[in-house]
């Protein structure tokens, strides 16, 4: 799988998708913080913005987003235009060929956290009025980290099921939009402002599933639960995208 | 005669569809193998199938003798290249960069190599032009040279001349050539440009329905095909009076073109003709031997 592995992360760093994610990326981030500031100061000129809002006021979700449209582009390339071919024919697995895609995705996942942190802390400095970080912070940071990179995986997996068609090129992305703007409700729903819980029967357990074991949500949770809960949603999503990605797409036929 | 390619009894099922039906082949070792059928004949799935991308419903194959069904069919494919419908490639980067990509995937230890092959398939000085930039033939040429990193010993070429333009076909061909005798590679071809195929391939198989329906050399195959004249002229209604009073076989093309199948004398053949008001405008040798053949072979088992 070496082979592969060199292959890939070679191409990765040639990517235009990969100099998007260093660049691009980081430049919508800093001009969300600048949109944000400019928007705070036009409201109320006497606003105080603290820093820590501004660090960590977009990277989670940002992350999850920004991986799966990278993992997206940069694999769904590779199976749209047939390239992936190149490496069947010439003898190699179609598991070591998903296994090398995930870990490349992986790395580049990890970078997407750093640009995201360090562009969010430079806008900290520029736009805030100081640091005042609790320990909620910290300890999400790993959470952060750890959801998208299993997330990262998932979008591979996503990926090669659309081996072959244009919808390689959108799914992750689609997915990830989609769960975001589902989280947005499941949270009002199952946090209200007033504490009480109204959704009730099957929605309710949906909601309370997605909210406690789909890693999409745990960015954006306002509760810290238990360690136990993240670590079976996170090693349930584990997987299940290395079934979907070891099991079914080695029995894909691939055009 | 020992075999590259042995396939026994292949079946590929689609929902609603079977495009494999109990295939056959055999490709000798040193041969260029065109592989003739017409659209949907199952040309292409059989590639995909031998190639890894798809697996068979029902049969196997064996690559330099080893099994589809055993683990070392992935180290047999280390030693073939492919083209499988187009040239995979990745528009964003050069010739060069496209090369050391397939050297990675097979794991070979240096990039030692790639000018040559490059310059085997006239692409040396594409310098930093990205491929997204080439022109298709350059691509058909670039595809064949990604198809030969790490020397394979067995290339499948899936319709490697479509949208060449002639210069492309006739470099296309020479490459070809130059492979299997200089280089002794094996060469699969799958074309329905029968013309150009009778120029390469020293063996046929040919395909129907998904399943081989005759497999020969092409020894074998001028003897079992005749020589045939094609005849221009200004009236085919004047010229077989003619060419029945004479007795000659024939097959009417057109209003104006007839095939003749014997060696005659042309002035009696005018002459003939001349009494019927029929006026030959042309005559020449036609080599169709390939395309008869195959069109009584896709007919007879139509008929059957």
């Amino acid at each position: 799988m070496n082979n592969l592995l060199a292959s890939d992360m070679r191409r990765m760093v040639r990517s235009k998708s990969f100099i998007w994610l260093c660049i691009v990326a980081p430049a919508v981030l800093i001009l969300s913080d600048v949109i944000m500031y400019l928007a705070a100061r036009l409201i109320d000129i006497e606003v105080l913005i603290e820093s820590s809002d501004l660090v960590g006021m977009f990277e989670s979700r940002y992350a999850a987003l920004v991986t799966a449209l990278f993992v997206s582009c940069f694999l769904g390339h590779e199976t749209v235009t047939g390239c992936l071919r190149n490496k069947i024919v010439c003898g190699n697995s179609r598991l070591y060929c998903f296994l090398s895609s995930c870990c490349c995705a992986l790395p580049a996942s990890i970078l997407v956290h750093i640009s995201a942190y360090l562009m969010s802390f430079v806008c900290g400095v520029i736009f805030g009025q100081g640091f005042t970080f609790d320990d909620t912070f910290f300890k999400y940071l790993g959470l952060r980290v750890a959801s998208t990179l299993v997330l990262s995986v998932l979008f591979v997996a996503i990926t090669y099921l659309f081996a072959g068609n244009n919808g390689a090129y959108v799914a992750g992305g689609a997915l990830t939009s989609g769960m975001i703007i589902w989280g947005l409700d499941i949270l009002s729903k199952l946090y209200p402002d007033d504490g009480i819980v109204k959704i009730t029967g099957t929605k309710l357990v949906i909601y309370q599933f997605v909210d406690k074991f789909v890693p999409f949500s745990y960015p954006g949770t306002p509760v810290l639960r238990s360690p136990e809960v993240y670590v079976m949603g996170l090693a349930g999503t584990l997987v299940v995208a290395l079934l979907m990605g070891g099991l079914i797409l080695t029995r894909k036929d691939l055009k | 005669m020992e075999s590259v390619l042995k396939v026994k009894g292949l079946v590929k099922r689609y929902p609603g569809f079977t495009a494999l039906n109990g295939l056959c082949m055999n490709v000798p070792k040193g041969s260029i193998y065109g592989f003739v059928g017409k659209n949907g004949a199952g040309k292409t799935t059989l590639i995909r199938v031998v190639t890894g991308l798809q697996t068979a419903t029902e049969g196997d194959y064996e690559i330099f003798g080893t099994s589809s069904e055993s683990k070392d069919i992935l180290k047999a494919r280390r030693r073939m290249g492919a083209i499988v419908e187009t040239p995979a490639l990745f528009g964003g980067l050069t010739a060069k960069d496209n090369m050391k990509q397939q050297y990675l995937n097979l794991g070979l230890p240096s990039y030692d190599g790639i000018d040559e092959i490059l310059e085997l398939v006239g692409l040396k000085d594409t310098g930093r032009k990205k491929v997204k930039n080439f022109s298709l033939g350059m691509r058909q040429r670039l595809g064949i040279a990604v198809a030969l990193c790490g020397k394979p010993d067995f290339l499948i070429l899936d319709e490697p001349i479509n949208g060449l333009d002639p210069q492309g076909i006739i470099e296309m061909r020479e490459l070809i050539l130059k492979l299997n005798k200089e280089n002794g590679v094996t060469i699969l071809i799958s074309s329905h440009l029968l013309d150009e195929l009778s120029r390469l391939a020293t063996h046929y198989g040919f395909i129907d329905g998904g399943k081989i329906i005759k497999e020969m050399s092409a020894e074998e195959l001028e003897k079992t095909t005749r020589k045939s004249t094609r005849l221009k002229v200004n009236d085919t209604q004047a010229l077989v009076i003619a060419l029945e009073r004479l007795g000659v076989e024939h097959t009417i093309i057109d209003d104006n073109t007839a095939d003749i199948f014997c060696k005659m004398d042309f002035s009696d053949l005018a002459i003939e003709c001349a009494k019927d008001n029929c006026k030959i405008i042309s005559a020449e040798e036609h080599d169709e031997e390939l395309e008869g053949f195959f069109m009584s072979l896709i007919g007879g088992e139509k008929g059957e």
